[in-house]
């Protein structure tokens, strides 16, 4: 599964004397951008704002408000560049962005309300293209768009949490260092996160429903 | 926690590929992350920016200077020497992609040189037009028949929806019913074609392509723009009854809608008449 920060960059640890081998090519931009050198923020920007676009497109779902992906990238961009000064290290302006898509789709799926949770017309179409297994990838999405309107009803740090692990494929230490606290503290907002998420797919039928196939 | 809701919790973190589908880069994502950047660079002025408003050095203002002097030259190019050779424009036509978008993929921004007035000594005027690549592709022999898979017809299909060319899209999704009727992509096409036709001002046709869907997938994905689709329809044919019906089923059988409150406007703007 595609990480959104790069393992090296995880790895790498904060503060480190000796030369990082794994440190990313693009990190010399860093402090530059930082203090203000426009070409450089412009350079940062063109590194981590795929990684931003495909973790808002993630937590956005396949529902209408994918279409919002634009403006919750540049979102998230801006509040990248006005925290730039205090970041400092690669790593942790990765995580930073990280946590703000997260955090800023989140946010603008509880907006959208009704919307997040309505299939399109592009999605359909875009289910009925050609694929090894349509049915299993029909069944993935159901699975993945019910996942994401439930995150929408957890608290924040449980939502954020199970959105960093599994729309966005990071282990529980990439969360914690992403989420700048101890992976116990994870742990803990994953497990009730679960244990929620279950409780309300017993209480609702129809959610139930919606993750077994249906033919279009 | 029961052990009921335990197995569906896992099943549902079960999403396949589906995250990875939808982080996957897409068309046109180039252009998309110019403009965030762009939006957002403007938006948090960085302090070369601000030092740059405050006081500019001196190799500023001679690039300042170099870039203006560069504009009116390219301003004056039309009115200046006749006989004045411009070998960069007399080269082929320069192609600038508008956006590498699979969705449209025969329109380009062409920057051309015009003919030459009055014989070769005259230096062609540049002109900017937007226009189908088409235009300036030498002629294409008549396409010969090829048979195309129900995929195939729906993508172009949609493709021609999308930029706009209402009658092409129509005609494909036609061939579509026609040639695949039973298929998952012409019962796709139904909610398309049916909103076409209303956007066209043919509620009778687009009823048709509602009522086709609802009945060959009355749970399916799309079934909740198929009966708002079919009752705007009614109520555009003047069928006031069967569209205050056609609301109320909606209701009934989504009432999380995202229609729901239209429906409800109208069902008691026709309960009041």
């Amino acid at each position: 599964m595609m990480r959104m920060l790069a393992g090296a960059a995880i790895s790498s640890g904060v503060g480190a004397s000796a030369p990082d081998p794994n440190r990313p090519v693009w990190a010399d931009v860093v402090p530059a951008a930082a203090a203000g050198s426009s070409q450089d923020v412009r350079t940062l920007l063109r590194v981590i704002g795929p990684r931003v676009l495909g973790a808002v497109r993630r937590v956005l779902g396949f529902g209408p408000l994918a279409a919002d992906a634009e403006d919750v990238t540049q979102e998230t961009l801006i509040a990248v560049l006005r925290a730039l000064p205090t970041l400092r290290e690669p790593n942790r302006v990765l995580s930073f962005a990280s946590r703000t898509a997260v955090r800023n789709a989140l946010r603008h799926r509880r907006r959208g309300e009704n919307l997040a949770k309505t299939v399109t017309i592009d999605h359909a179409e875009r289910l009925s293209e050609p694929h090894k297994d349509p049915d299993a990838r029909l069944v993935a999405h159901r699975r993945a768009t019910v996942l994401l309107s439930l995150l929408d009803e957890l608290p924040d740090a449980q939502s954020e949490a199970l959105a960093l692990q599994v729309c966005l494929g990071h282990s529980l230490e990439e969360v914690a260092e992403i989420m700048q606290c101890p992976v116990n503290t994870v742990r803990s907002r994953v497990r009730l996160g679960r244990e929620a998420l279950a409780l309300k797919l017993e209480k609702r039928a129809g959610l139930r429903d919606k993750l077994e196939v249906e033919h279009v | 926690m029961s052990e009921i809701g335990t197995e569906e919790v896992e099943g549902l973190f079960d999403c396949g590929d589906a995250f990875e589908e939808l982080g996957a880069a897409q068309p046109g994502d180039a252009a998309l992350l110019e403009r965030a950047i762009g939006n957002s660079m403007a938006a948090v002025p960085t302090a070369t920016a601000v030092t740059a408003s405050a006081g500019m050095s001196t190799a500023s203002w001679f690039a300042i200077l170099a870039a203006v002097i560069g504009l009116v030259v390219v301003i004056a190019w039309p009115f200046g020497d006749k006989g004045e050779d411009s070998p960069a424009l007399e080269s082929a036509p320069v192609v600038i992609e508008a956006e590498a978008s699979a969705a449209a993929p025969d329109r380009r921004t062409e920057l051309v040189p015009t003919a030459p007035r009055g014989g070769a000594t005259d230096p062609p005027t540049p002109a900017v037009r937007d226009e189908p690549a088409a235009v300036a592709q030498p002629p294409v022999t008549p396409p010969a028949r090829v048979k195309r898979t129900a995929a195939q017809l729906l993508e172009q299909a949609n493709a021609a929806r999308k930029e706009g060319r209402a009658a092409r899209a129509l005609t494909l999704y036609g061939q579509l019913f026609k040639a695949f009727p039973r298929s998952r992509e012409a019962q796709t096409a139904r909610v398309s074609a049916g909103r076409l036709y209303l956007e066209r001002g043919k509620p009778k046709a687009a009823l048709s392509q509602f009522r086709k869907y609802l009945s060959a997938a009355p749970r399916g994905s799309l079934a909740e723009e198929a009966a708002a689709g079919r009752a705007t329809a009614l109520g555009r044919l003047g069928q006031t009854a069967a569209e205050r019906d056609a609301w109320t089923e909606l209701l009934d059988k989504h009432p999380g809608s995202v229609h729901s409150a239209r429906a409800k406007k109208r069902i008691s703007e026709l309960s009041s008449d």
